[in-house]
């Protein structure tokens, strides 16, 4: 079960009974929700039995699109304003608000925003699984040295590119927390997804409905969208 | 009005979901692939002799194993059995040709009948055995005896080794002598003969993998003009290139791109214009292209903007968060033309599929299921309510189910007659209206 996810449903409901800047907490929790379904899927990328190369762009694009618009909003030393999803152009600049507090300026003076080098380095590290090398040169015998150590079965990605993947989650996710400090939603990351069994994931290729939203509490989530619907 | 010509309703299982549909060139015989590495082939039966102004009904031609699941030792990583696709050669003797691909091996196989077979050789008996030379006192000559009829499917060519990605497409070329082969970041030109090598004609792998941002996503050749090809990308752009203007074509003729609607920007903007297939027109002028929410013809002589839009299931828009979450925003639909290049056809969800006249603007929303299974059911006309007055018959949004979907579907290349892909059913329906006026 995913609490975290629990969590921003509640958040959502309670920040929008507050009133009068409802647009912009939905904003910036529609982002929040699509931030974390793709930090999410892109911690399984590597785990599924078949790594799909087009996925993994497409979410990886996701995430540094909205990476790109919280570093520009942080550069302004402002938190995202009123804007509705659909209405305005992602990155520009978002009418100010300025109860935003010491988190957001705090994270002005930081340049180094990870969140996209870290999908960076999934990318190369899913290249690696799929191509059996970095750079496209096959290593032979790394492979197989790889295979009788890890006793990596089929349908598996190997030994390395797992512990890559989850070696640059973990970079992002201490990085990532440091810098932003966001909410308190990523704290309880790692107990959700990354230390489950592997033989018992729920594959999103395996029930049609993925694992989100039935590994979940349906009744929130259908209030998040039908917030996300009206907004 | 379309009324069903044949169903073939599989038993559910994994392996059995279809993953492919193809005509040949004539319509007459019709391929499928699916995730267990078969391929069935269906063919038009000869005028009945009860319904001798119908046109038959397609029966199951022939079925062979086309690939196996394969493990790579060396990249620890499983080979699906699973036909990306299909492509029959233009028939050129009594054999028919087809190339079947998985995710990295291309296979061409020989399909050709016999039924005849040679009877009373001198050295060998019935069963092929040598016989005892003792026993043979004098020469007789063999002759050709009749037999029923076989279908045999042999495998001619293996083109394997030349992809590290998962091939997405293959396209015979009108030379009828190459074809390509197109994965996630290469394309590959083929010669039909020629098993150990092919030619890299694009490459969009960076140097850096960390800076990769976009794939390919499909690619096919010309119909007629056997230099052009055209590709098209998880950015929604189409590229046409022509192999006269260099070998390697990294750089396109023609960049088929719409600028962005600024009203319709969301987080998922790039994921739904992710383009999931690309078809030229029978005419060559045209190309036809399907997005997660949209089908849009495109004009070669345009670059700018598709000359046609066709919204296609539009209602899930406001629903692209759960679509994105559940990885349906993934699905790759696929589309096609008929033979006149005047209507196009594509699939979504709850086994509805849609047809889009070009000339009138109408379109329609069909359902391929269990219910319309009977012999010469007629297809009724499906309606999705959004929002205001729900007829009777309608379905709501929410009430449709993202588990059904057709992703395949084909179009006979002269008739109206369509191939439907149902998950693990296969569905063939003709126009009404034609059959009857045969």
């Amino acid at each position: 079960m995913h609490w975290w996810l629990r969590m921003t449903g509640k958040g959502l409901k309670r920040k929008l009974l507050e009133g009068p800047e409802g647009g912009a907490v939905v904003y910036e929790s529609q982002r929040q929700l699509v931030l974390d379904i793709s930090l999410d899927k892109f911690q399984r990328c590597g785990m599924l039995a078949e790594p799909s190369l087009l996925r993994s762009v497409l979410i990886g694009n996701t995430l540094r699109q909205i990476q790109e618009e919280i570093r520009l909003e942080v550069a302004m030393g402002q938190v995202p304003g009123a804007r509705p999803l659909g209405e305005a152009p992602l990155g520009s600049r978002p009418a100010g608000r300025e109860d935003a507090g010491e988190d957001w300026t705090a994270l002005s003076s930081e340049e180094d925003f990870s969140l996209s080098s870290a999908v960076s380095s999934i990318l190369k590290d899913l290249d690696t699984v799929i191509d059996g090398g970095p750079g496209g040169g096959r290593t032979p015998l790394g492979s197989i040295e790889n295979l009788q150590e890890g006793g990596a079965g089929p349908r598996r990605a190997g030994p390395r590119g797992e512990a890559a993947v989850f070696g640059s989650l973990e970079v992002m996710r201490s990085s990532y927390l440091r810098d932003v400090a966001l909410d308190d939603l990523f704290l309880d990351i790692d107990t959700s997804a990354c230390e489950r069994d592997l033989p018992g994931l729920p594959s999103p290729a395996g029930s049609p409905y993925g694992p989100g939203l039935s590994a979940r509490d349906g009744s929130d989530l259908e209030h998040i969208m039908e917030i996300l619907v009206r907004s | 009005m379309l009324e069903l010509l044949a169903a073939h309703l599989m038993a559910v299982s994994d392996s059995d979901i279809i993953s492919t549909v193809e005509f040949n060139q004539t319509g007459e015989l019709l391929a499928t692939g699916d995730k267990g590495g078969r391929v069935v082939i269906f063919q038009r039966e000869t005028e009945s002799k009860n319904e001798p102004y119908c046109p038959g009904e397609y029966n199951v031609y022939s079925t062979f194993q086309s690939h196996e699941p394969e493990f790579d030792y060396l990249k620890s990583l499983e080979i699906e059995e699973k036909i990306n696709k299909i492509r029959w050669l233009p028939q050129q003797n009594a054999a028919h040709f087809l190339l079947s691909t998985n995710d990295k091996t291309i296979k061409l196989w020989k399909v050709s009948e016999r039924d005849k077979r040679p009877e009373g050789y001198n050295l060998k008996d019935e069963e092929g055995r040598l016989k005892d030379l003792s026993t043979v006192t004098s020469l007789q000559v063999p002759v050709l005896k009749p037999m029923d009829l076989m279908v045999e499917v042999s495998p001619r060519r293996v083109f394997a080794n030349a992809h590290t990605y998962h091939v997405n497409s293959i396209s015979v070329n009108s030379d009828c002598e190459t074809y390509m082969s197109a994965d996630d970041l290469r394309i590959n030109l083929w010669h039909l003969g020629i098993t150990d090598r092919s030619f890299n004609i694009v490459d969009i792998k960076p140097a850096n993998m960390e800076e990769l941002t976009e794939v390919i996503t499909a690619a096919e050749f010309h119909p007629h003009h056997c230099n052009l090809f055209v590709y098209s990308s998880s950015k929604g752009t189409l590229r046409l290139c022509d192999m006269r203007a260099s070998a390697l074509c990294d750089k396109h003729s023609k960049l088929f791109e719409e600028p962005e609607d600024p009203s319709n920007r969301s987080f998922f903007s790039e994921i739904i214009s992710s383009v999931s297939d690309v078809k030229f027109s029978h005419s060559g002028r045209y190309l036809l292209t399907r997005d997660y929410l949209t089908a849009k013809v495109w004009d070669l002589n345009m670059e700018n903007k598709p000359i046609e839009t066709y919204q296609v299931h539009d209602y899930l828009r406001s629903k692209l968060c759960s679509l994105y979450e559940n990885d349906c925003i993934f699905d790759k639909f696929e589309c096609a033309w008929n033979g006149t290049d005047s209507v196009i056809m594509t699939g979504a969800y709850n086994n509805f599929f849609r047809m889009f006249d070009r000339n009138t603007k109408r379109d329609v929303t069909l359902e391929a299921s269990r219910e319309s299974s009977k012999p010469r059911a007629v297809l009724k006309p499906r309606r999705v309510c959004v929002g205001g007055k729900r007829r009777k018959d309608d379905i709501a949004v929410d009430s449709l189910d993202y588990t059904k979907k057709i992703l395949h579907t084909a179009w006979h290349p002269a008739e109206n007659i369509i191939a439907i892909a149902a998950t693990n059913n296969l569905y063939i329906f003709q126009d009404k209206v034609n059959s009857e006026m045969h």
